[in-house]
């Protein structure tokens, strides 16, 4: 899983004081987990990013460094969390998306390399998928938030989620393989 | 449950047991589930390995300036708290009065900019409304607004017609922010965690609170640092063009500022701008520092109907338009057409030509169909710069027209296109009056313009058999053969051109016959029979001989002559083996192409087609220029083809069979060639081909 590696609990106890380089460490290391789930799952990402991070300097006293949780997946879930009161949000107002902020990652491919294509298949099939299912994927095979974690933010039984997720992913493999 | 649901299910230990059992003994089984697994596989790799992308430049430092917030209660790594619900609807019922009457400014505001500016359109939410008590200074009163309309801010400079002197930079105008609202965001952030705190309660102003100090009403009022640009009713005025000069001069502010909210301050003016004279420089003035393919769509469209040729600047800066809906691909790709066409324009009719026609050619996923493009297609025509010395000539009788038009389809300088388009009129006009010289002219430029046209490969065969050229009529066909599949055109040829050639006599075209070569001695002597097919019984086997003893130093030499002959001959079983024995003794690209070629087309040795495109589409780097182009896509045709058939009985193919497709679509793209073919085999194989 494309993780980063962990941190020192020293940076996270600054961070939590305020202390501007600690969040700065915090921010590079694990920006780019919040970043890819925000572009991911909401078409307004700088937004969200911003918002997602704001809550997570609040609620740094919180983590567990010593718990079962990684900082990365507690980022992840805080970030999950937030998506979906986002969604909840925009689902009820609309949005008006910017389209050119759709389509990064295919830019990106180095259409030479086999597993880079496939990922930008998978990308690109991600995208289909609809955003409940998406969520899913996104936050548990991506970011590693647990399934518990997933279903009370959705607010729905685990094996629902274990029912949305088997389905996602079989829509995957068929858009990824056709 | 779907079989590929089961597939995760069982993959993720969610299937009952019996259930479990049942599955994985048909996995055992059954080949296309196996598949079905391999692929639940691959996807279970490939998805933790999505890329983490750094986030844009710039979010990560203002997140390290914002003050720290107040620890929050929202935010825990347990279970959410039936509490925040409760909040939530506290919110929604607090803000919906509030909201009424901005809503219906909202949804009363005419929706009258194309694209441009109502495409972010900020999202109605819960307003927050300033109470009266909170003394605020009205607008105009306020000290630090320095920017009243009639300074227009956003005045570029441009006249209109200016051509633009390439794309903008990016680079942003420094111009120093307003500080607008001096000194309010405090008391202003302060009244509203006042507002809000009072509907939601103490425990609700953590969170709330330091969302409205620090990052003041992020989505609708202003966000550029701290500086607040007005409420949320005062930015909606700009739905109607209706800003203050005060609101208008702030946002300019942050607009031109480094701000995070710059680019939304923009949108805020160019809401307010659109339909008035300005509202163009604030677009070009945006355009300068964001990408933004709707709003430059829109500038485009302003400009061209105008008629100012910098359009086009912003059209290329608007294309490709990843748009959804299909009036908007429609837009943007007749654009994209008035570009090139424009582009041509200025080029003088030369280099751009066939990006013209092409663009013409996009018209077809619009409504104006094949018009457009015929349209365009005269046009261009008709505007065709004349080659020298046919200045008068174009325009002369048919006889001059034709040897005008000759010398475009010789002419390499012309584009491709063009020629393609005009040999086969110089051809018809030619072969009228019998001049088989021109025609062939006509036919050499042709083919020298679309070197993968079977049809003039064909065309031109025939010619040089009439002329009784027949080793090169005969070449010339074997190339029409293996581009494309033998006709009863072609067949009818070579058996015409064979018979001829065999009942020959000796002339000056023809080799000296297998009768003055009685040994094999004397491969040069041999060599010219053997391109006629004509080597005798003993001559072969001599040769053959030859080509076993590993010791003759023309060892080699001596199989490509067996191999000449027996292909010229048309003894295609035969030659098949000898290949065959050939490559197992030396590798050999030439014969190898050609091989799998044949095999190919004969069918039933898929996979030995297989290895060998494999092998010459990496050898094949060393062939040189056209020869090199044509075999490659030759080669990738074959091997695609090859794989299709043999995914039909064999599934373990199917990811081979997507990775040649896509490579045959990228060396297509690459080299132009053969486009559609690819791209439809890409797509049948279900590849990234975009």
């Amino acid at each position: 899983m494309n993780q980063p590696a962990p941190l020192s609990t020293d940076v996270l106890a600054l961070a939590r004081d305020g202390d501007k380089s600690a969040r700065s460490a915090l921010l590079e290391r694990y920006g780019p987990v919040v970043w890819s789930m925000a572009r991911r799952l909401t078409p307004e990402p700088e937004d969200a990013y911003q918002e997602v991070w704001l809550k997570v300097f609040a609620a740094l006293h919180r983590f567990d460094p010593y718990g079962s949780a990684s900082f990365s997946t507690w980022v992840a879930t805080v970030a999950h969390r937030h998506l979906i009161d986002r969604y909840r949000k925009t689902e009820t107002r609309g949005v008006v998306v910017s389209l050119d902020r759709l389509g990064t990652a295919e830019s990106q491919a180095d259409a030479h390399l086999d597993q880079r294509r496939r990922l930008v298949r998978t990308e690109e099939a991600l995208r289909t998928l609809p955003a409940h299912a998406r969520r899913v994927v996104i936050a548990h095979c991506l970011h590693g938030v647990a399934l518990k974690d997933i279903a009370a933010d959705e607010g729905v039984a685990v094996g629902t989620i274990k029912a949305r997720l088997h389905r996602a992913r079989a829509e995957l493999v068929e858009k990824v393989g056709r | 449950m779907t079989e590929l649901e089961q597939l995760w299910a069982l993959r993720d230990g969610d299937l009952p047991e019996a259930e479990a059992a049942r599955l994985r003994d048909r996995l055992a089984t059954e080949p296309e589930l196996q598949a079905l697994w391999a692929r639940v596989d691959q996807l279970a790799l490939d998805l933790p390995e999505l890329p983490l992308d750094a986030p844009p430049a710039g979010l990560n430092a203002a997140l390290v300036d914002q003050e720290p917030p107040a620890p929050s209660a929202s935010v825990d790594s347990g279970v959410r708290s039936g509490r925040w619900r409760v909040i939530g609807g506290m919110v929604v019922l607090a803000g919906a009065a509030a909201a009424s009457s901005l809503l219906t400014q909202w949804w009363m505001a005419p929706l009258d900019a194309p694209l441009g500016p109502t495409m972010e359109e900020p999202v109605a939410t819960v307003p927050v409304e300033v109470e009266p008590e909170v003394e605020l200074s009205p607008p105009e009163d306020r000290p630090s607004v320095a920017a009243p309309r009639e300074v227009d801010l956003l005045d570029t400079g441009m006249a209109p017609g200016d051509a633009m002197p390439g794309r903008p930079t990016r680079q942003a105008p420094a111009p120093a922010p307003v500080a607008a609202y001096e000194g309010l965001p405090q008391e202003f952030g302060t009244a509203l965690v006042g507002i809000v705190g009072h509907a939601l309660g103490p425990d609700a102003t953590g969170e709330r609170g330091y969302w409205v100090v620090g990052n003041p009403l992020p989505t609708h009022a202003m966000i550029g640092g701290d500086t607040v640009c007005g409420t949320e009713a005062e930015l909606l005025e700009s739905r109607r063009g209706g800003l203050s000069t005060a609101v208008r001069g702030c946002l300019a502010g942050v607009a031109a500022s480094d701000a995070v909210g710059a680019r939304r301050a923009s949108f805020w003016l160019l809401g307010d701008l659109s339909g008035t004279p300005k509202w163009e420089a604030a677009a070009v003035r945006h355009l300068e520092r964001w990408d933004e393919q709707v709003l430059a769509a829109s500038l485009a469209h302003a400009r061209m109907q105008r008629g100012e040729p910098d359009f086009t600047h912003y059209a290329s800066l608007a294309f490709p338009y990843k748009g959804r809906s299909r009036a908007s691909k429609r837009a943007t790709t007749a654009l994209y057409a008035g570009w090139r066409e424009a582009e041509w324009r200025q080029d003088g009719g030369r280099i751009a030509w066939h990006e013209a026609v092409d663009a013409a050619g996009l018209w077809r996923v619009t409504d104006s169909a094949g018009a457009g493009q015929q349209a365009l297609w005269g046009e261009l025509v008709a505007a065709t710069p004349p080659p020298s010395g046919c200045e008068q000539g174009m325009a002369g009788d048919l006889e001059t027209r034709a040897n005008c038009w000759l010398r475009v389809v010789e002419d390499d300088a012309y584009p491709a296109s063009l020629r393609s388009w005009a040999a086969p009129q110089v051809v018809v006009v030619f072969s009228g009056q019998g001049d088989s010289d021109r025609q062939l002219r006509a036919l050499r430029g042709h083919l020298d313009a679309d070197p993968l046209n079977a049809d003039v490969h064909l065309e031109l065969a025939q010619l040089l058999a009439e002329r009784q050229a027949f080793p090169e009529a005969l070449a010339m066909l074997e190339q029409a053969e293996v581009l494309a599949d033998p006709t009863a055109e072609t067949r009818m040829l070579r058996r015409r051109l064979e018979d001829t050639v065999s009942g020959a006599p000796s002339t000056a075209l023809t080799p000296a016959g297998p009768a003055s070569v009685e040994v094999c001695s004397d491969l040069r002597a041999l060599e010219p029979a053997a391109m006629m097919g004509r080597l005798n019984t003993s001559q072969r086997a001599c040769l053959a001989a030859r080509a076993e003893d590993a010791a003759d130093p023309e060892r080699r030499r001596v199989a490509l002559v067996i191999l000449q002959n027996l292909w010229s001959r048309g003894d295609r079983a035969e030659w098949t083996e000898a290949a065959q024995l050939e490559l197992k003794r030396t590798w050999d690209l030439d014969i190898a192409y050609r091989l799998a070629v044949l095999l190919h087309r004969d069918g039933g040795q898929d996979p030995e087609v297989v290895a060998l495109t494999e092998r010459v589409l990496v050898d094949g780097l060393r062939w040189e220029g056209q020869t090199r182009t044509t075999r490659l896509a030759k080669t990738h045709k074959t091997r695609v083809a090859a794989l299709r058939r043999l995914s039909l009985t064999d599934a373990s193919v199917v990811s081979e069979l997507q990775r040649s497709a896509e490579d045959w679509h990228a060396y297509a793209e690459k080299t132009g060639m053969d486009l559609d073919a690819a791209l439809a085999a890409c797509l049948e194989a279900g590849g990234s081909c975009r």
